[in-house]
C-alpha cells in the first residue's frame, strides 16, 4: 500500500533527499500513519476475539483451580459474550457522543483492569465478575469504536482493505487462541493468559494518540429508554437460555425452581422478547419523530444488510457451538491436555486463515451468496463427519478432516460478510452497522455456547441416568444419588463431565 | 464406569447434531445475501 501511494501522487518540484516530492512525501506519511493505526486497532480487535476462543482448550483446567465445574466456566464464557451483545449498541451511541478514541481508550481500561481481575482471581464469583463483567464491558466500548476509527482514518478507497485486515485479525484471534490457551495453561497457567492482554493493553493505549478521532454528534442525546431495553431484553433472553441446562427448558428440574409449573426459563424468554419487542416500538417511534433512535429500524430495509447481519449471527452462532463442543470431546473423554488439545484444532486454525486470505486473492469476483453456501455446507459436512466418527473407541486423529472442513467454511464466510454488511449502506452509517454487526455476532456466539451446552449437559444428563437406573450391578441408593445430583444441574455440584 | 463415557459420547453427539441443524437453518438465509460481489460494478474496467 505503500509503495501504491507514492507512485500515484502527482509531481511537484520541491523534492526531498530520497528523491520524493513535498506531497508525494506526504502521501508516505500520512500511509504509514494510517498503517500504524490499523495495526492498533487490529490489534484491538485480536485481543477482543482471542477471549472468546482462548479458554475452550482449557475449560478443566480453569474448573480444577477454581473448585468449580464446567458449567461454572461456561457460565462465565457466556456471560463475556452476553455482556458485550446487549451493551454493545449502547457502547456504540456512547462513542458516538464522547468520540470514538475516547470511548476506545476508555474501554482499554476498563477490559485491561478485567483481566487483571481475572488473572488474580480465587474463585467463580471473582473470575465471573472482571472477565464477564469488566472484560464484556469494556468490549463493548471498544469494537463499535474500532468501525468507527477505520472509517475516520482512512479514505473511502482504503476502507475495503481497512475493513478486511481488521476482519482477519479476529479470524486469526479465532484461530491462535485455543493453541495460546492451551500452550500457555500446559507450560504455566491460564491466569497467564490474562496477565498477557493486560500487557497488550498497555502497550495500545501507549499508541492510542496516533489515532485520529471522528466527529461527535453534532446534537448529541442518548436514548437512555432504548439502551436500557436493549440490555434488559437481550440479557433476559440469553440468560433464560443460559440457565436451560440447570433449570430445564419448560418442565423444572428436580429441586430447580419453577414459576407457574413451569421452568424459569420460559418466562425469562418470553419476558426477553417481548421487552425487544418494545425496544423496537419505541425506536420506530423516536425515528419516524425525527428524535436520535439507539438503532435506526429504517437500516433493516437495506436486504443485503440484513442478510449480512443474520448470516453473521449464524456464523457465530455455529462456530461457538463447534468451538464449546470439540475441545470438550478432546480434552474430556480422550483426556488430551490442554495443548495437545489446542495443537489437534490447529487444522481448523490453518484452513480458516488459508481460506479467508485465499477467497478475495483468487475469486475476487465470486458471488459473496455462492462463497457463503459453499462455506456453510464446508462446515456442515465437517460437523456431520465428526458426528459419524465418534464411538467409544475413538482416537484423537478423528477430528482431522472435520477440522479442516470447518475452518475452510468459516474462512469463506469471514472473507465475504464484513464487506457485504458495512457496504449495505452509505459510510456516514459504518458506526451504526458496526454496533448492529457486533451485537448480532455477540449475540450469536453467546446463543451458540448456552444452546449447545445446555443440549449436550441435558443429553448426557439423561443417558447417564437411563444407563445407572438400568444396571442391575449399581446398587439402588447410588442411582438415586447419581439422580438427584445429575438431574439438580447445581453447578456447585460434581458432574461426569 | 462404562455409563459415563457412553453418556458423554452420547452428549457431545446430540450437541453436534444440533450444530449442523443450525447450520442448515442458517442455509436458507443466505438468500439475502447479493449475487453480485460487493463494488462490482466500481471495480470492473471502463470499455475503452
Amino acid at each position: 500500500m505503500l509503495r501504491d501511494s507514492r507512485t500515484t501522487v502527482a509531481g511537484n518540484p520541491m523534492t526531498d533527499g530520497a528523491g520524493w516530492t513535498g506531497s508525494q512525501a506526504a502521501t508516505a506519511d500520512a500511509a504509514s500513519g494510517s498503517t500504524r493505526v490499523l495495526v492498533i486497532l487490529a490489534a484491538g480487535q485480536f485481543l477482543m476475539t482471542l477471549d472468546t476462543s482462548v479458554m475452550n482448550v482449557s475449560i478443566r483446567s480453569v474448573a480444577n483451580d477454581l473448585g468449580t465445574t464446567v458449567t461454572g466456566i461456561q457460565t462465565a464464557i457466556t456471560l463475556y459474550t452476553l455482556v458485550m451483545a446487549a451493551f454493545m449498541i449502547t457502547g456504540g451511541k456512547i462513542g458516538a457522543l464522547i468520540g470514538r478514541r475516547r470511548a476506545f481508550a476508555i474501554g482499554l481500561v476498563v477490559y485491561g483492569s478485567g483481566s487483571l481481575v481475572t488473572a488474580l482471581s480465587p474463585n467463580l464469583t471473582v473470575l465471573i465478575i472482571g472477565w464477564s463483567g469488566l472484560e464484556g464491558l469494556g468490549a463493548a466500548l471498544i469494537m463499535p469504536a474500532i468501525v468507527a476509527l477505520v472509517a475516520g482514518n482512512f479514505p473511502k478507497e482504503r476502507r475495503s482493505s481497512a475493513y478486511g485486515l481488521i476482519a482477519a485479525a479476529g479470524a486469526i484471534a479465532v484461530a491462535a487462541g485455543p493453541l495460546v490457551g492451551g500452550a500457555v495453561t500446559t507450560f504455566a497457567s491460564w491466569r497467564w493468559v490474562f496477565a498477557g492482554e493486560v500487557v497488550i493493553v498497555l502497550i495500545i493505549l501507549v499508541s492510542v494518540r496516533g489515532i485520529k478521532d471522528t466527529p461527535t454528534e453534532a446534537s448529541p442525546s442518548f436514548d437512555t429508554l432504548g439502551a436500557l431495553l436493549s440490555i434488559f431484553g437481550l440479557s433476559l433472553t440469553v440468560y433464560g437460555v443460559l440457565r436451560s441446562g440447570v433449570w430445564g427448558w419448560v418442565r423444572p428440574k428436580p429441586n430447580g425452581p419453577s414459576l407457574l409449573g413451569v421452568s424459569p426459563v420460559v418466562w425469562l424468554v418470553i419476558g426477553g422478547l417481548l421487552v425487544i419487542g418494545a425496544l423496537l416500538l419505541w425506536e420506530a417511534r423516536l425515528e419516524e419523530a425525527g428524535r436520535s433512535p439507539m438503532v435506526r429500524l429504517s437500516m433493516f430495509k437495506s436486504m443485503q444488510m440484513t442478510g449480512g447481519l443474520v448470516t453473521f449471527f449464524f456464523q457465530f452462532l455455529i462456530q461457538s457451538g463447534i468451538f464449546f463442543t470439540i475441545p470438550l470431546f478432546l480434552s474430556v473423554v480422550l483426556e488430551l491436555s490442554a495443548l495437545q488439545t489446542g495443537l489437534r484444532l490447529l487444522p481448523l486454525s490453518l484452513t480458516l486463515l488459508l481460506a479467508a486470505l485465499a477467497v478475495p486473492k483468487l475469486a475476487p469476483r465470486a458471488s459473496p451468496r455462492l462463497v457463503v453456501r459453499l462455506g456453510m455446507l464446508s462446515m456442515l459436512a465437517g460437523t456431520l463427519v465428526l458426528v459419524g466418527g465418534l464411538d467409544p473407541g475413538a482416537n484423537a486423529g478423528i477430528v482431522l478432516i472435520p477440522m479442516a472442513l470447518v475452518g475452510l467454511g468459516i474462512g469463506a464466510l469471514a472473507s465475504q460478510l464484513g464487506a457485504v454488511t458495512v457496504s449495505a449502506l452509505p459510510d456516514s452509517m459504518s458506526a451504526e452497522v458496526g454496533g448492529l454487526q457486533n451485537t448480532f455476532t455477540n449475540f450469536g456466539a453467546s446463543l451458540g455456547t448456552a444452546l449447545v451446552g445446555a443440549v449436550l449437559i441435558g443429553s448426557l444428563t439423561t443417558s447417564f441416568i437411563t444407563g445407572v437406573t438400568h444396571n442391575p450391578s449399581v446398587p439402588a441408593e447410588v442411582t438415586a444419588q447419581a439422580t438427584v445430583t445429575m438431574e439438580s444441574g447445581d453447578p456447585s455440584s460434581p458432574i461426569p463431565i | 464406569m462404562a455409563e459415563n463415557a457412553s453418556a458423554r459420547l452420547i452428549g457431545l453427539r446430540t450437541a453436534l447434531w444440533l450444530v449442523a441443524l443450525i447450520t442448515v437453518v442458517g442455509l436458507f438465509f443466505t438468500g439475502m445475501l447479493p449475487r453480485r460481489p460487493v463494488g462490482a460494478v466500481e471495480d470492473l474496467p471502463r470499455p475503452v
